[in-house]
């Protein structure tokens, strides 16, 4: 393999050990949205023979899959409909939506909220007895 | 400080105030996740049903929007006009 680097030689971040790999599915990057697709594509598709590889430039346990800073979930439909979050969607960014994508994110992501949830990420909920929002340690269960 | 299933933080004020805080950052133990969540592997049978594997073991079917909403504003319509610049 040619050098793919040009300045800094030496220093060992600029030259990265190159690895040749033959996959079918390849995943660039590991934040939610690759590592959301690589469990899918493990279901569908690894039964069947075919490779995948997820590959991230960092850590995966540092990448934003992890979400160090989640505090919040933004989209939950719940007893909304997709039709509804399309709209809050379109208003909310004046327009200038794909609303085909929106409407598939809004119908999808309650399952995927709930696999989140089953893995233990701690979602707060309001307590319908109080009123009162728990923790999501609390609110587990 | 940071455990494997809490993040705590103490904030000193200078009036001598001291408050503790301590949130769960997981409410099951590390290692523990289970990627398919219990669900069997989904049929490939499935595969242009545009559902989850989670969907397609629960037999959940996609929703379909109810209206298409996508409404094209005619800036003539509002009894405006656009004027472009050109220099």
């Amino acid at each position: 393999m040619p050098k793919i680097w040009h300045y800094n030689p030496g220093l060992e971040c600029a030259e990265p050990e190159i690895v040749e790999k033959e996959t079918d599915i390849l995943i660039v990057g590991g934040g939610m949205a690759a590592c959301g697709a690589a469990v899918e594509a493990v279901q569908w598709a690894k039964p069947h023979g075919l490779r995948i590889i997820l590959c991230d430039k960092a850590a995966m346990e540092r990448s934003g899959a992890v979400a160090m800073g989640l505090s919040a979930i933004n989209t939950y439909i719940g007893e909304n409909k997709p039709d509804d979050y399309v709209r809050m969607v379109r208003c909310d960014l004046m327009g200038i939506v794909r609303e085909d994508l929106v409407f598939d994110v809004g119908r999808h992501v309650d399952d995927t909220v709930h696999c989140f949830e089953e893995w233990g990420l701690p979602i707060w909920k309001k307590d319908p007895q109080t009123g009162k929002t728990l923790d999501g340690a609390g609110s587990k269960g | 400080m940071r455990g494997t299933t809490d993040i705590m933080w103490t904030i000193k004020f200078r009036n001598g105030v001291v408050l503790r805080f301590k949130y769960p950052t997981r409410t099951t133990p590390e290692g523990s996740a289970d990627p398919t969540v219990g669900k069997p592997t989904p049929d490939p049978a499935l595969i242009n049903t545009n559902q989850l594997f989670t969907e397609a073991a629960d037999g959940k079917e996609p929703a379909k929007p109810e209206a298409v909403l996508n409404k094209k504003y005619e800036v003539g319509a509002l009894g405006k006009t656009m004027k472009i610049k050109t220099a």
